[in-house]
């Protein structure tokens, strides 16, 4: 919703523009071997939150890679790739973040909930965003604003399962994989990118691309065992 | 013997530097003699060269002296309050500034071992140098305090404050544990925990401001002046108000990204402002309570000794990500104990930790005075007086049984200090055990002594053979709650495994042939003046009794009445009885619970789960039982 209105923007604000366009999707792969996920045990939590969750940070499916975060930079980007902030919603709830990963353009807001009977804190790592930290009791709400482009990782200092990622990237045109590793940004003003691909276990690759007026279809294989890590500790 | 000691003078509590006259003609180090009176420091004979030994001599004093002597060169380094004496401040009158540089070339070779017997050389724990240092590197040292003693401000103080005074400041004082650019890579960060902070992120631990937002000039300002206690970051309050502001000017030109941002988007964060205090009261302390088991307790356990139940993802050692702090120690608080310092802390949190940040639109800041006055209650208004003299109270008939036997309460406790062993072998820098306390009573046959001290952790194999009490997890409503049973048939099929090292506490006893004045050496004694060792571990659980001739030459003693040994875990502390029938072998024979006499006593603790074995521990100085 929020992209299409956003194009539409786009389109009224540039009238010089051609309507040149082309939609941008693909499916990302994985076929380095994946050990099925650990299973949390919730312990003396058990009763206030399941009694077993899974580690959702690397969920792969038929080699298909679910939460990778797709996005676009470069020149062209900069110069083509406007559009306004969103608010976006993340929930603490049954001790875990929904969703896992969060993709937002800067600018963006982040409104925090807490659906759980227990406390959490929410506690952020990040470098030019400012971090928070705040305990929230149940029912609580927050919003906090991302400013900068960055991954910001997202922990519970109580629970020590819970973690999360919060992506802001550049611009609006982005996409999060779902779960058949399948991703789509529509309606990409034609132009010169760099196409982007995180994953928080598999780290990043990018690709140059040149987005005419047709739909163009990328596959992506993250390479095995990508040792690169993009989040400084 | 005993009567001797019986009718001994309480030792004297202090140090005075050898006289002139107690200076030896010669010493002898790796087999070169030297004669003071005609040594001098070769060194300055080359005047050319002295800026590059001042470097050298810092990068030693940084690896090896700072944690006593600390970084002003004032003796208040990081275990400055551990150990009598106290190290060495060479700002004063006599000393080794006031004297020939022969005199400290002696002291640091030789260390407290070799101090004259009127000076207790047992007691201090200053190393011998003479196996570590090269003559070169002492020399060196000697360079770096004597030029940080006469200058102990940046010369040229300017008339106004400017990025390059900062610079050239920070080049001068800071950037040995910084690094040249702030990164928090000075050639003595790797040693420091908590590590120097890395200044280019603009993030900063105390300020007014709340979690993640930059500090005020008023915030770095206080930092620089008071310091982070007991940490290696003394106060620069010594230096001119230009130099901090100087100072001021390239802390924000090292975090410039953040700092600039703020000050581009006209984001400056709005400084917390700590309201008036209400009166302290007790239904406040009770609501305090409540809020803080529900909020405080995950991490900082219901006792606030930092063993909540949380703690195993906060603390990871190789980040150097530590402890929840044991609020039972306020004067480790970092922005200091009072009222203010807690309720600031809670409504800004502290950046770079776990420790998050209380709302004020979910907690008013009643709620934040009422989790104030309640953890003022979990801890002593004041540091605790360090006394030499332990009184051993006399009891008549039995003695106390286990820990909690409830007579203890009516013996006297003792505060007893400890520092990290960091004058021989393997050292650990930052050990978990810094003070234990302990009481003592006998029956003029039998003593029983019972420790506490504080340690986060204990060995998970405890927990089948004693009493255990983990902080639980934060209260839930009743529905939600687990209980004891249901978590026995979860955890059934997990039997508690050992630690990998043992928990242990070891007291040590002079003798039985040493002298009230020729102690054996603190460090377990040595070929010559042996200890005795009443040493407790957690696996297998029991104690046993050791003579040590200096640490790790320990052989077990036979032949001996048995010690008993009972220990309990309760909420982040270690409550452990010992007790023993004298008999005379023993070096406190029953001879000595005559009433006044003297049993020197001296503690080791380690913590296994910090990986504290060996000459990984902490260590006490000599102490006194003084029986009644």
């Amino acid at each position: 919703m929020l992209r299409t209105l956003t194009f539409i923007t786009l389109l009224t604000a540039l009238p010089l523009s051609p309507a040149l366009a082309g939609t941008l999707k693909g499916t990302i792969h994985y076929n380095g071997a994946v050990a099925e996920p650990p299973v949390i045990d919730t312990g003396k939590y058990k009763k206030a939150c399941p009694v077993e969750l899974k580690d959702e940070s690397l969920l792969v499916k038929d080699k298909a890679v679910k939460n990778v975060v797709v996005w676009l930079s470069g020149k062209d980007a900069k110069k083509k790739l406007k559009g306004k902030p969103g608010t976006y919603t993340l929930d603490q709830k049954d001790c875990r973040y929904e969703p896992h990963v969060t993709v937002m353009t800067k600018g963006s807001e982040l409104e925090i909930l807490s659906s759980d009977p227990i406390n959490h804190n929410i506690h952020t790592y990040s470098f030019d965003n400012d971090p928070i930290n705040i305990m929230f009791t149940p029912g609580q709400e927050d919003v906090q604003a991302f400013e900068e482009p960055e991954p910001v990782k997202v922990e519970c200092d109580l629970h020590a399962w819970m973690k999360a990622w919060v992506f802001v990237t550049p611009n609006p045109y982005f996409s999060l994989s779902r779960s058949d590793g399948t991703f789509e940004i529509p309606d990409v003003p034609s132009g010169k990118y760099t196409l982007n691909f995180w994953h928080e276990k598999l780290g990043e690759v990018s690709q140059k691309i040149t987005v005419g007026d047709d739909p163009q279809e990328i596959n992506v294989e993250f390479p095995d065992l990508t040792p690169k890590v993009t989040q400084k500790h | 013997m005993g009567l001797a000691f019986a009718l001994g003078l309480s030792p004297a509590w202090g140090f005075t530097p050898p006289a002139a006259e107690d200076v030896p003609e010669s010493i002898t180090v790796r087999g070169k003699t030297h004669t003071l009176k005609d040594l001098t420091n070769p060194l300055w004979a080359q005047p050319e060269k002295i800026p590059e030994f001042v470097r050298q001599g810092s990068d030693l004093y940084f690896k090896h002296c700072v944690f006593c002597h600390g970084d002003l060169l004032n003796g208040e380094g990081l275990l400055a309050d551990r150990f009598t004496p106290r190290p060495a401040n060479f700002h004063t009158k006599d000393s080794i500034f006031d004297r020939p540089e022969s005199y400290a070339f002696w002291r640091i070779m030789k260390g407290g071992p070799g101090l004259p017997q009127k000076s207790e050389p047992w007691n201090s724990v200053m190393p011998a140098w003479e196996d570590v240092l090269s003559e070169q590197d002492v020399w060196k040292i000697i360079v770096f305090i004597f030029d940080g003693v006469a200058n102990p401000l940046t010369p040229d103080t300017p008339q106004e404050a400017s990025l390059e005074r900062g610079r050239v400041v920070y080049e001068d004082k800071c950037a040995i544990c910084h690094g040249p650019e702030g990164a928090g890579d000075g050639v003595s960060a790797e040693q420091m925990s908590p590590r120097p902070r890395n200044l280019t992120k603009g993030q900063y631990k105390i300020r007014s401001t709340p979690f993640g937002k930059i500090p005020t000039d008023d915030d770095l300002h206080a930092m620089l002046v008071h310091g982070y206690p007991e940490t290696t970051m003394p106060s620069w309050r010594h230096l001119p108000e230009v130099d901090l502001q100087s100072l001021i000017l390239l802390l924000k030109e090292f975090g410039k990204k953040k700092f600039e941002r703020a000050v581009k988007k006209n984001k400056m964060p709005e400084p917390v402002v700590v309201p008036e205090p209400p009166q302290f009261t007790l239904e406040s302390v009770e609501r305090g309570r409540k809020l803080f088991l529900q909020n405080c307790s995950g991490c900082h356990g219901v006792k606030g000794r930092g063993d909540g139940e949380s703690t195993k993802k906060i603390v990871d050692i190789a980040t150097d990500a530590i402890r929840p702090r044991n609020l039972s120690q306020p004067w480790t608080f970092r922005r200091g104990s009072r009222r203010e310092d807690l309720f600031m802390t809670l409504r800004t949190g502290l950046s770079t930790t776990a420790m998050p940040r209380f709302s004020d639109r979910i907690h008013p800041d009643q709620n934040i005075w009422d989790l104030v006055h309640y953890v003022q209650t979990l801890s002593l208004l004041l540091k605790p007086q360090v006394h030499k003299n332990l009184k051993m109270t006399r009891v008549e008939g039995a003695l106390p049984q286990g820990p909690e036997d409830p007579r203890w309460q009516q013996i006297t406790s003792f505060f007893v200090p400890l520092g990290s062993q960091i004058m021989q072998g393997e050292k650990s820098y930052f050990t978990t055990v810094n003070n234990l306390w302990v009481e003592a009573v006998h029956n003029g046959k039998e003593i029983a002594l019972r420790i506490r001290w504080d340690d986060p952790t204990y060995d998970p194999i405890l927990e089948s053979v004693t009493k255990v009490v983990e902080s639980p997890a934060p209260p839930l409503p009743p529905h939600l709650r687990v209980e004891e049973d249901e978590e026995e048939e979860h955890l059934a099929a997990a039997s508690p495994e050992a630690a990998q090292f043992p928990d242990a506490l070891a007291v040590q006893l002079a003798g039985p042939e040493s002298a009230l004045d020729n102690l054996p050496y603190l460090l377990n004694g040595d070929e010559s003046n042996p200890v005795t060792l009443w040493k407790w571990q957690s696996n297998p659980n029991g104690a046993r009794q050791f003579t040590a001739r200096g640490m790790g030459n320990t052989s077990p003693i036979e032949n001996t009445s048995p010690l008993n040994s009972e220990v309990i875990f309760e909420y982040g502390q270690y409550s452990l009885v010992l007790k023993k029938k004298l008999d005379q072998t023993d070096p406190a024979h029953p001879d000595r619970l005559l009433p006044g006499s003297i049993i020197p006593i001296a503690f080791n603790a380690w913590d296994g789960g910090m990986k504290e074995t060996g000459t990984r521990r902490s260590v006490s100085n000599w102490f006194y039982l003084i029986a009644d």
